[in-house]
Parts: C-alpha cells; sequence; structure tokens
C-alpha cells in the first residue's frame, strides 16, 4: 500500500498478532513457577502439598535438576570473571525476591496456580546486600561463598597520561551520577511453549525471544541435547528492548519439560512475576572526573564505572559496564583517559540488557559533567562541546583507550543544524526572561554516540563476547521468480523484516510485494551471531541480505544474458528483467530467467540448476550512530512535577532505507528515556525488598505525558557497510536523561543541588528541602 | 451459569462461571486472542473491549456482568465498517510496532469514532482516552497523529 512504512503490520490491527500466548496445543500442560519471598535466605522445599493436589502432573525444585541442567552459558564472558554456578531453581539458598525455586506444571493453569500456592518454603534468612555500596562494604555479607568478595570482575584501561593530564589543567569538575534500575518493560511479558518432538526425538520451544540461535545455543548446553534435534520458533513479540535478548532459566526449564514429560507446556509470566523475574536494565553508578583548559578543552577523563548486577552475572554478565567503557568518551576529542569497571553482585534480581546497554549511563554522567564544567568556566554549554567534537577529516578516529573507532559523522554539522531547529539562543534568552519572573523554565542538550551494528567478530573475542558478530542469510528465487529471504533476524516491531524486503527488493529491481522474509525459526533460519540485539538488524541482518541478493543477481544475470545470446559482461538486471545493456529490446523478464533455472534444460556451460544464494557478513568495524537531544522544560516550584515543554532530536543513523521506521525507533526511544528520567524506577526496601511490583506503581509514560517532539537528520553513511546504514533502535533513549537533567538543572539553579545527578529526577527530589 | 449476550456481532450463549474474567473467557474458552493482557490489574489498556458501545477493561469485567450486554472484540471491530479507515490511518502514521497494545487502541478510537458525541469530544478529552492505553513502542505521537486524523483534526 503506497504511504504504509509496514504493510504487513495490518494483521495486528486485527487482532491477528499471534505471540505465544495465543499458541494452545492439543493436551498442553501449564507451568507455574514458585518463586523466593526473600532477599537473600537458607531454604528447604517441600513440595509435598502441591504434588499431591489432582491433576498436577509434575512439581520440580532445585534438588531434583541439580544433575540434569546445568549452570546457562555466559555470554559477556570476561577472563578471570566469576561466575555463581546457579541453576534454572535455585539450590539450598535464595538470593533475590522473585528468583525461581520451583516450578509446577499441571492439566490446567489454574490448578497449576493453585498447586504453587501449596508449595512451601522454609526461608532461614542471611544478611542482605541491598546495593552497590553495602556489596563493596570491607565487612559485606558475601553472596558467594567461595567469592572473595562481592566482585564479579574488574577492568581498567588507560590511554595517553591522564595523571599528568589532569595534574597540569586549570580547570576540573566532578560527580557521580547514577542510573536507576528501571524495566525495558515490554508490554507482552516473556512467554514460553515447549513441545517434544517426537520425530526427531526433540523439542520445539516457542519463545518470545530476540535471539532464536542463542537460545538453541543454550537450551543444548544446559540440557546436553544435540542443537540439530533443537527447534527454537519466534512468533510475534510483543516488544523487548533488549530484556529478551539473553536466555533465561524458564526457557531452559520448558524445555527440560516437555522432553521430560513428553508433552506441550507452555508457561506466561505474569506482569508481577515480570517485575521480579524479567531482567532490569542500568543500576550503574559513574563516577567521572573531567579536566579541561580555560577556553574549554577537554584535556583528559577518569571514569568509574560501578554496575550492578543484582544477584548472579547472568547471561549479560558485565556487558553494560564494558560497553560504557568504550563509550564513556562519547563524541570528543580526549587525548587522555582512564576508566575503570567494576561489577558488582547485590541481593536483587539480575540485570541484564535494555535499550543503550551501559551507553545512556555514561552518556548521563558525560553530559551533565560537561554542563557543570560550561557553568564553571563561563561559556554556553553548547559551544563547550563544539570545541570537542571530533571532526570529520580525523575520522575514523579511535579513543584514547583504544576501545572505540568514532567511523564517520558530521557531528559539528549535527550540532549547528539541531540548535538552529531548535532556535536554541532565542529559547535560551527566553527561559532566562521567563526565570527572572520566576519561573523555573531552563534548557538543556546532550549529545551522544551510540555503537551500532554489533559487531566485528574479533572484536566481539576482543571484549569477551562470547559469541561472533557476524550474520548469514540465504535467498531462495522460487521458478515463479518471486524471492524469500530466511534471516535469523527476529522482528520484535522494529520492523526489520519490512526493511529486509526493501533491502532485498530494490538489490533485484523488483516489486517489495514479491519478496517474503522468514524468520524466528532455527530449523529453516541461517545463523546469525549475536540475534537482534546491538541494534544490527538493518547493518549487519542487511547487508548479509544485500550480499546474498547481489550474488543472486550475477546468477539470474548469466543465464538472462545466456537466454539472450548476449555475453554475461553485456548485461543488467533492471526493472524486474535482465537486458542487454542500452538495448532494451533484448530482454527477458526475472520470471523466465527464474524459470529457465529451475527448468535446467539449457543453462550456462557448468551451472547448477535451481537459484539461490547464501552469503555471510562479518563487518570490519562499529557504526557509530550519533546526534544531539535538546530540551525546554518547566519546573513547578510548588510540586516539583517537571513538564517537559519541547523536544528536539537530530539524528544522523546513515543511510536510511526506511525513513518512517528510523523515525518511529527515534520517537520510541526517546519516550523511553523520558520514562527513565522522570517517572520509572524500580525501588527496594532496605531490606532488598522490591517494592514496585505491579504497573500501577511503575509508571510507564502515556500519551498526555508525551511532549511535541522535533527530529532532524542528516544521513552519513558508514563507509564501512555495503548499504551505509547504521542501526537505530538506542538511539533515542541515550542522551534524554542528560538532555532533561540539564534543563532542569538550568532551570532551578544551585538549588537544584544533587538530584539531577540521580535518576530518575522524581518531583519530591526538587522541591527545596 | 448461562450468560446470553451479543459477541462480536451475533447472539451467543456461553456457559461460564460468573467470576472468570472477560479477558480470560474471551481468550482462551471463546479463541479471541486478538484481547490482550498485559498487566491483568486494569491499567493498560491492552484488553480494550466494547461493551455496549463503550470502551472497557476486560480484565477488570467479570462474565457475571455480561449478561445481556454486546460484546464487541478488536476481531468484532476488524470486521466492521469503521475499520477500514482506522487501519488506514494506523499504516499511514506508522502508529504500531509490536502490535500488542494495537487492539486496545482500535477498540478506543472506534468507541470515539462512533460516539455520537464525537464532534464535541473536547481536544482534553481525545487526549485522555488515547492516553487510557499504554504503548511501550511507540512512543504515541504517530498514534495521536492517527486519530486526530481519523476525527478529522489538525495536529
Ligand atoms: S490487561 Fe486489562 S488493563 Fe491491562
Ligand atoms: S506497539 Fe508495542 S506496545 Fe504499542
Amino acid at each position: 500500500m503506497p504511504g504504509h512504512a509496514r504493510p504487513s503490520a495490518r494483521r495486528f490491527l486485527e487482532g491477528r498478532g499471534r505471540y505465544v500466548a495465543d499458541l494452545s496445543m492439543p493436551g498442553m500442560l501449564h507451568a507455574v513457577v514458585v518463586r523466593s519471598t526473600e532477599a537473600h535466605a537458607d531454604i528447604s522445599v517441600d513440595a509435598s502439598a502441591a504434588r499431591a493436589v489432582a491433576g498436577v502432573r509434575l512439581v520440580l525444585d532445585g534438588g531434583d535438576i541439580l544433575a540434569a541442567i546445568q549452570p546457562p552459558p555466559i555470554i559477556w564472558d570476561v577472563p578471570g570473571q566469576r561466575r555463581s554456578g546457579l541453576r534454572a531453581l535455585a539450590h539450598g539458598r535464595v538470593r533475590y525476591v522473585g528468583e525461581p525455586v520451583a516450578i509446577v506444571v499441571a492439566e490446567s493453569e489454574a490448578i497449576a496456580r493453585h498447586a504453587a500456592a501449596l508449595v512451601r518454603i522454609a526461608y532461614a534468612p542471611r544478611p542482605v546486600v541491598a546495593s552497590i555500596d553495602q556489596a563493596l562494604a570491607a565487612d559485606a555479607p558475601r553472596l558467594y561463598d567461595d567469592w572473595p568478595d562481592n566482585v564479579v570482575a574488574s577492568a581498567e584501561w588507560s590511554g595517553g597520561e591522564p595523571d599528568a593530564a589532569f595534574a597540569d589543567a586549570p580547570v576540573h569538575v566532578s560527580g557521580r551520577y547514577v542510573s536507576g534500575r528501571v524495566s525495558a518493560h515490554s508490554l507482552e511479558t516473556r512467554g514460553v511453549l515447549a513441545a517434544y518432538d517426537p520425530a526427531q526425538d526433540g523439542v520445539t520451544i516457542h519463545s518470545s525471544t530476540q535471539g532464536p540461535h542463542q537460545l538453541r545455543e543454550a537450551i543444548a548446553w544446559c540440557l546436553g541435547v544435540a542443537e540439530h534435534r533443537i527447534r527454537v520458533i519466534v512468533p510475534d513479540v510483543g516488544g523487548a528492548f533488549g530484556s529478551k535478548s539473553c536466555p533465561y532459566g524458564e526457557e531452559i526449564l520448558l524445555a527440560y519439560l516437555a522432553l521430560w514429560l513428553r508433552a506441550p507446556v507452555r508457561w506466561i509470566e505474569s506482569r508481577a512475576e515480570a517485575f521480579v523475574a524479567c531482567a532490569p536494565g542500568r543500576d550503574e553508578i559513574v563516577d567521572i572526573e573531567l579536566a579541561l583548559s580555560e577556553d574549554g578543552l577537554i584535556l583528559g577523563l577518569k571514569a568509574l564505572i560501578t554496575l550492578d548486577k543484582g544477584a548472579e552475572p547472568y547471561a549479560a554478565s558485565v556487558g553494560a559496564a564494558w560497553a560504557g567503557a568504550m563509550m564513556v568518551t562519547g563524541a570528543y576529542r580526549i587525548a587522555d583517559v582512564h576508566v575503570a569497571t567494576r561489577v558488582v553482585v547485590t541481593n536483587k534480581t539480575p540485570t541484564g540488557a535494555y535499550r543503550g546497554y551501559g551507553t545512556p549511563e555514561v552518556n548521563f554522567a558525560l553530559e551533565r559533567a560537561l554542563d557543570d564544567a560550561a557553568r564553571r568556566i563561563g561559556i554556553d554549554p553548547a559551544e563547550l562541546r563544539r570545541r570537542n567534537l571530533v571532526p570529520p577529516e580525523a575520522m575514523p578516529a579511535p579513543s584514547a583507550t583504544g576501545l572505540l573507532l568514532l567511523d564517520s559523522g558530521r557531528y559539528e554539522e549535527m550540532l549547528d543544524l539541531a540548535l538552529d531547529a531548535f532556535d536554541y539562543r532565542a529559547r535560551v534568552g527566553r527561559a532566562r526572561a521567563e526565570r527572572a519572573e520566576g519561573r523555573a523554565v531552563g534548557i538543556g542538550l546532550a549529545f551522544y554516540v551510540e555503537p551500532t551494528n554489533l559487531g566485528p567478530s574479533a572484536l566481539c573475542g576482543m571484549i569477551g563476547i562470547a559469541s561472533g558478530g557476524f550474520d548469514i542469510a540465504t535467498i531462495r528465487m522460487e521458478p515463479s521468480g518471486q524471492v524469500v529471504v530466511f534471516t535469523g533476524q527476529t522482528p520484535m516491531g522494529q520492523g526489520v523484516e519490512r526493511v529486509l524486503q526493501q533491502i532485498c527488493a530494490a538489490e533485484l529491481t523488483m516489486p517489495d510485494e514479491d519478496v517474503t522474509v522468514v524468520h524466528g525459526d532455527t530449523q529453516a533460519c541461517p545463523y546469525t551471531a549475536y540475534g537482534s540485539g546491538g541494534s544490527r538488524g538493518t547493518g549487519i541482518g542487511g547487508s548479509a541480505v544485500m550480499l546474498a541478493a547481489s550474488r543472486l543477481r550475477e546468477k539470474l544475470c548469466a543465464i538472462g544474458a545466456h537466454l539472450l545470446g548476449a555475453a554475461p559482461d553485456d548485461v543488467e538486471l533492471s526493472q524486474g528483467g535482465v537486458q542487454v545493456r542500452d538495448d532494451a529490446a533484448r530482454r527477458v523478464s526475472i520470471a523466465r530467467a527464474a524459470r529457465a533455472a529451475y527448468l535446467a534444460h539449457d543453462l550456462p556451460a557448468g551451472m547448477d540448476p535451481g537459484l539461490d544464494a547464501r552469503a555471510s557478513f562479518d563487518p570490519a568495524t562499529l557504526a557509530i550512530t550519533y546526534g544531539v537531544a535538546l530540551a525546554e522544560v518547566e519546573v513547578d516550584r510548588e510540586t516539583g512535577l517537571v513538564n517537559v515543554r519541547d523536544i528536539l532530536f537530530g539524528h544522523d543513523c546513515g543511510r536510511q532505507i526506511n525513513p518512517a521506521l528510523v523515525e518511529a525507533q527515534v520517537i520510541g526511544g526517546i519516550v523511553q528515556g523520558i520514562g527513565a528520567t522522570l517517572y520509572e524506577g524500580l525501588d527496594h526496601d532496605a531490606a532488598g525488598r522490591p517494592v514496585t511490583r505491579c504497573m500501577r506503581d511503575y509508571p510507564l509514560p502515556f500519551a498526555a505525558d508525551v511532549p511535541p517532539i522535533a527530529l532532524v537528520h542528516l544521513e552519513t553513511p558508514s563507509p564501512f557497510f555495503p548499504n551505509g546504514a547504521k542501526g537505530v533502535g538506542e538511539s533515542g533513549a541515550i542522551p534524554i536523561p542528560a538532555a532533561i537533567a540539564n534543563a532542569i538543572r538550568d532551570a532551578l539553579g544551585d538549588t537544584a543541588g544533587d538530584a539531577v545527578n540521580r535518576l530518575p529526577i522524581r518531583p519530591e527530589s526538587l522541591l527545596p528541602s | 451459569m448461562l450468560i446470553n449476550c451479543t459477541l462480536n456481532g451475533r447472539d451467543t450463549a456461553i456457559e461460564a462461571a460468573a467470576t472468570t474474567r472477560l479477558s480470560a473467557l474471551l481468550r482462551e474458552t471463546l479463541g479471541l486472542t486478538g484481547t490482550h493482557v498485559a498487566c491483568d490489574e486494569g491499567v493498560c489498556g491492552s484488553c480494550t473491549v466494547l461493551l455496549d458501545g463503550s470502551a472497557a477493561r476486560a480484565c477488570l469485567t467479570l462474565a457475571g456482568q455480561c449478561d445481556g450486554v454486546a460484546i464487541e472484540t478488536v476481531e468484532g471491530v476488524a470486521a466492521g465498517e469503521t475499520f477500514e479507515t482506522i487501519a488506514d490511518a494506523f499504516l499511514r502514521h506508522n502508529a504500531l510496532q509490536c502490535g500488542f497494545c494495537t487492539p486496545g487502541f482500535v477498540t478506543t478510537v472506534a468507541a470515539m469514532l462512533r460516539d455520537d458525541a464525537r464532534e464535541r469530544l473536547g481536544d482534553a478529552e481525545v487526549e485522555a482516552r488515547i492516553s487510557s492505553v499504554a504503548c511501550r513502542c511507540t512512543g504515541y505521537l504517530p498514534i495521536v497523529a492517527a486519530v486526530r486524523d481519523l476525527l478529522g483534526r489538525d495536529r
């Protein structure tokens, strides 16, 4: 349909989406997970009453799976990091509220729930570690008896001579910046339907996941089942945002249950469970120090990134902190840098990946600190940034630590574009005038860089990712001339299926509707090394499709040339046909060439019959998307409520294959960023018990909370990708917290105090104490 | 109990416990899985259906309350007259991503469009109604744009 960014989305409007909870099978059983209600305790489990309930088929606790289910693999697996050894069910000891203790399988969900309530867990409480500070205290209780402390891993990187730079610099600023624990909160919770597959003596798992191949690997590893007997199918995914990127214990358990019971078993996470069991994100403290010259040049940066992992490393492990170390220098030229990371365990739900994954946390710190520096030096904050941005002619530009390569971009041009579009000067003046009248109005900005197109496999190895970073695509042209693309990428609303369709159709000069895309099935689809995360769908998955399509095109052209009696070099593919260059009269349609490939009566000598192609794509570098966010806010001095009046977002993700989908990603990310800045937080009491347990306690932004948002774009293709595209999935969420916090600081002046350094910035924190 | 109701335009008798949630009844018993459950506590609006033409939370509605009521789910709306214009506006404005919230918006918007008083719905009322459904993907702006378009209002 003309004017529709994603025509296949129509089924969702009709109520024909198919999510895991919509699937059922004959004889399907229902699983309910029994979870710890204590943050730290030794436990004993008595499931006898639950087992006795009519209709209950099986109850397993941690002791029952010790031999059968191994601890899951770690995806960010850095040298020397400590492991929890935890399995899918706790055994003898629990370490967070929400930790799975037992699983009940019954003939109906109601019976399973009833029986689950009868599983008795006796708790002998242990002292609780509820915060990073408590975890690091000298006499802290330890979560793992065989660890010397509560630290999973730590590391440091240096470039240049940071100590010397700091000693010589006239201006120093420093601060502690806290990004609170938040929930990705996809509207669809997690869910799994696992079924025994008698034909393969294997198991088929339907799961709401971002990484079908990664899930298959984890199941194979944990259960000792060969990968070819495991089939992961991903139905429609109702949002994910990183939280469904790493395998979970429940997915492993369900696969085990289906194999054990030789029956289909379904588990659907309740919303209350999601708040304690679906990996949250952020929960990081960044201490940052900047050394500057009198005229605002950044001479040195020191940062300490401390990530609260919750109760165990989990598959995502140290990744967010390591990614933060890579990104902490941002878009700026900084010659002398020292970055340290440490990752600690506490008695809270293990954190995982969430949109931005370490980048928003360091961006918040750096961009807040730069504002303080501008104030100290007495120059405009936008000007201070301008003086330090890496210029295009310096790219590709490695950071001082060597962790980051800024591949391409026009940073200063972007800044100017955005400042103009926002009418920045005039707004700053108006805000000053309003403040003079007593209103707390302020303007703030933040520049950002986003690591996308993860990633070169060699880089993955270097930074401790236990997988590659490539994607494979296969394309099959049917005898009728239409095309099926097979990808390891997984749609979850971002529209990657649409983008891959467009890429393939463009390469083959065909109408989009002649291309279908098959995804979400490990038995049919080629391997993806990292799934749909790291903003890599278009850049990596799309490049693989483009390369495969160009191989297919070559074969089509060879067949077409043969049919036309022309030399292969003299023909080209255009508008759905192969024709002799500059001679439109000598032309065969794609359909005719395709039929010839399958008839195989008369093919060029030595050519294989059939028409398909395969390509893998492993990039040379990450692609760094970038941009700037500007915000105008007014704070109500009576209530502390922040009214975001306007947002402008400047953005460059290289070539845009589907601009409407790019815009959708940016806006969606911005609004999640607003949520994390002003509303959302997963809070705990002193005993480590989560107090945010339902949607009522976790105020997502609704439509009325969203300010006007204007976007401006540049398109600077990345020279390192065949399609020039960089990723876009995480952009919006990255600079919004700093931009809004800087605007609040501007509005309130010194009275803002420390409140603007901790997310979320809640109204009560902005009231005079 | 036996519940006599109209379901998507058809007279229907359903046997169900009076305390069954309408969302569960629709999804599990009647196979109408377009009604989604994201919170089960009345906050998210994903489960919005039309009861006698008005938008209501199916997760907060009990089967026993549905006797004699006309129930319309997203599947019913999709088969109805206004649907083409709704679908076209949502697709043109790219007002959905993962689609999980979408049925809640479709039913909410259908109620607005049929509302005899729609011309008199103030902007604040329109915003309030859209703000009864949560979406985690779109950031709402395209949804608001689609709805204003459907109501014939400038942005
Ligand atoms: S499921 Fe009914 S309002 Fe959320
Ligand atoms: S489109 Fe995903 S929640 Fe609205």
